[in-house]
């Protein structure tokens, strides 16, 4: 009997052991501080507008030469499955909206790739590493802030233009990488204006905190406090939800032991709306907060009511903007369904993408395309869309986007089940 | 004080759900030694069954009285039903033609057949939340600061209530009586006339039958369908039953109830970012220490 001890524990190790590495995946959102920061300055990542980076030994070389006849491939890192497509998909046909309008460069036709990236790092790296193989010439993504900064490595070891236009996460861009652009707006500010409104223009004094374990969530809360708490009001407590989960009573029950004026949530619809769902029929009355990752319909959609009364920060934008309202209508007619919350942006690192190509790449004397993966990089950075769906862009040396003079911090309202703008 | 009551009321009801879906891990490795990873999306399937049966109810004739009592069993039913289904079909292409290969293959085997439910269902869905018709009367019974709702103490009951019947179906009934044979072993109760097969799928029957209803219930409460809800729910599941003792039926419910109950209090104690932390804290301690589980026995009959 001893001696089969062993054995009959076997398949259980061998269980425990995968189930250990589907909840390392299930978590990977969630490791904020360290997954990155440190080692995100590899040798491959110059800074912008030097010479061009020496051909790494495992890379693909500095070049990419098209062949007459053959598709400029262009890759699409964004969430297809899980409970974070709802965000995802809209992001992808957003981006691919931009392909098919663009039609051709020089002559050459242009192919969006879409890759699932599981809005986790792990998964980003996975997508990464699919669209590298096929030869893309950049890419649009990753969807995920988590994503991007476990991708990020990935793709400037060949030296590849990342422009993601979802990514807001404070650490994205910090340190600031060569090869990669966002048209997402960076959370510092979105986090900080937050803040100020909920402090000093709801005058909500006491706050409680909660994030979804993600470097974004966790990072736009942690920007926020710190502004929030510089303004002169308390946090008082900062909680944490588990993605993927659905009863959230535990945190629900802390929450309202706080008695808050307000809580506050870093993360995407999925849990939003189950959570000021939850709030509300726990009788919480505090006022609810969110950002750009619930600023959809679907966020309401979801919450069923509760959301009603709920602000939704959704990053600097213009006051009015034709230049969205076409792009939306453009969006319908295509899809035959409303734009998301990151439609636009991901549109816009599209176009930008494809003007970098354009203005970068030569055609040889066989008819073949040749792109120089820095001359492409370089050629972002200086890309300007005035129009851009999602507003004026223009980057700055950190490949963040310029805000432009007398843009405010868009804040929505949710009244009679729409979002309103009110800031 | 009145925190902690309900920290421990928000435990056991989740405790209750991790308690009901363990059943059917426990039980299937009891009789096929094999874990069904595919039983968190039964409970996901079961509570999508939930889900369009009451939105088929509400577009046709509203969902108006004052407590739907039919309504919500042919919701549960739905789920029970759709589970059973899937579990047989499951059981009948994915782990019967493996139950002779080396114990792996039916483990791939359940990791692919819950990855291509998962992913039906994100198609059928296109990703989005279902948002439940809210059919349980809104209310909750009152005590201080402590509130329990009534879709609370219904998916506590419940849970209990179902427990309860599966402990008698297992101990007084002669296919319960089959399923301990099959699991003590499976050669020596062929010879004694069970029938194995037909036991071995009455198990997944019985399994998926219990997540099916755990899952509309479960919808009902949380008020949403989304193709990735079984997961979580799946693999603390799986944690309950490991640290109760897999294989052992008592084990997965007292598993389960510690668990919710542990989650939710450490809410309190250490913070939410380590809920899960502590759960799986505690599977590796249990692994290490009792690799049979709190309630399994050493010198079990399985061998």
């Amino acid at each position: 009997m001893h001696g089969r001890n062993g054995r009959r524990w076997l398949p259980l190790s061998v269980a425990a052991a995968l189930l250990a590495l589907f909840a390392m995946v299930a978590v990977a959102c969630g490791d904020d501080d360290d997954d990155g920061g440190g080692d995100q300055t590899p040798a491959a990542t110059k800074p912008a507008g030097q010479t061009p980076a020496a051909t790494q030994p495992s890379g693909g070389g500095d070049t990419i030469t098209i062949k007459k006849g053959d598709k400029i491939k262009v890759g699409i890192s964004t969430t297809l499955t899980t409970d974070n497509a709802q965000l995802g998909i809209p992001i992808r046909d957003g981006a691919l909206l931009a392909i098919k309008q663009k039609g051709t460069i020089k002559d050459f036709e242009i192919e969006g790739i879409a890759e699932d990236d599981l809005c986790s790092g792990p998964g980003s790296v996975t997508a990464a590493q699919k669209l590298l193989s096929e030869d893309v010439v950049a890419v649009q993504g990753a969807m995920c802030s988590s994503g991007t900064v476990a991708a990020l490595d990935t793709y400037a070891q060949e030296n590849v233009l990342v422009i993601s236009g979802s990514s807001t996460g404070v650490q994205v861009t910090d340190p600031p990488k060569a090869n990669f652009l966002r048209t997402a707006w960076n959370d510092a500010t979105q986090g900080a204006e937050m803040a100020k409104y909920a402090c000093t223009t709801l005058a909500k004094k006491n706050a409680v905190l909660v994030n979804d374990q993600s470097v974004y969530g966790k990072g736009l809360m942690d920007v926020f406090k710190e502004a929030y708490t510089g303004a002169g009001c308390t946090v008082a407590s900062e909680e944490a939800v588990t993605v993927g989960e659905k009863d959230f009573s535990p945190v629900v029950t802390k929450i309202k032991g706080e008695n808050p004026d307000i809580v506050v949530f870093g993360g995407f619809i999925a849990e939003g709306a189950v959570l000021v769902r939850q709030l509300r029929d726990a009788s919480v009355t505090a006022d609810f907060m969110g950002a750009d990752g619930i600023a959809d319909a679907k966020f309401i959609e979801q919450a069923g009511g509760a959301a009603e009364g709920a602000y939704v920060s959704r990053g600097p934008t213009p006051a009015e903007s034709t230049a969205y309202d076409k792009f939306a209508g453009e969006y319908e007619a295509e899809y035959g369904e409303k734009a998301g919350q990151f439609s636009e942006h991901a549109y816009d690192a599209m176009n930008v993408i494809l003007a970098a190509i354009e203005a970068s790449a030569t055609v040889d004397a066989d008819g073949n395309l040749v792109i120089d993966r820095q001359a492409l990089i370089d050629a972002a950075h200086d890309v300007k869309l005035p129009d851009g769906a999602s507003g004026p862009i223009e980057f700055n040396a950190d490949g963040d986007r310029v805000i432009a003079a007398g843009t405010v911090n868009r804040i929505d309202q949710v009244k009679d089940g729409a979002l309103e703008r009110i800031q | 004080m009145e925190q902690w009551i309900q920290l421990f009321i928000d435990g056991t009801t989740i405790g209750g759900v991790y308690a009901v879906i363990a059943l059917g891990y426990t039980m299937v490795y009891g009789v096929l030694r094999m874990i069904n990873f595919a039983h968190g999306e039964l409970f996901m399937m079961g509570a999508f069954a939930g889900f369009y049966t009451l939105d088929a109810y509400q577009q046709h004739s509203g969902l108006n009285d004052s407590l739907p009592v039919f309504t919500i069993a042919s919701a549960i039913v739905a789920g029970m039903i759709t589970a059973v289904v899937l579990a047989v079909v499951m059981e009948r292409i994915a782990y019967r033609p493996l139950r002779h290969a080396p114990r792996l293959a039916p483990l791939i085997s359940a990791i692919g057949v819950s990855i291509f439910l998962r992913n039906v269902m994100l198609r059928v869905t296109n990703a989005e939340a279902q948002v439940y018709p809210r059919v349980f009367p809104r209310g909750a019974i009152e005590w201080g600061d402590v509130s329990v709702s009534y879709i609370r103490i219904f998916l506590l009951v419940l849970s209990v209530f179902f427990l309860v019947l599966l402990w008698l179906f297992i101990e007084r009934t002669k296919m319960g009586m089959s399923i301990r044979a099959v699991a003590e072993d499976r050669d020596t109760a062929a010879l004694m006339g069970v029938n194995v097969d037909r036991t071995i799928v009455m198990t997944f029957v019985v399994g998926a039958a219990l997540a099916g209803a755990a899952g509309a219930v479960y919808g009902m409460f949380v008020t949403t369908a989304t193709a990735g809800m079984g997961f979580i729910p799946g693999i603390k599941a799986f944690t309950a039953a490991v640290l109760g003792g897999i294989g052992s039926v008592p084990g997965a419910m007292a598993g389960g109830y510690f668990l919710g109950i542990t989650e939710s209090l450490s809410t309190k104690f250490i913070g939410a970012q380590y809920k899960d932390v502590v759960a799986f804290v505690l599977l590796v301690l249990v692994l290490i220490f009792r690799p049979w589980g709190i309630f399994g026995k050493r010198e079990d009959k399985r061998a």
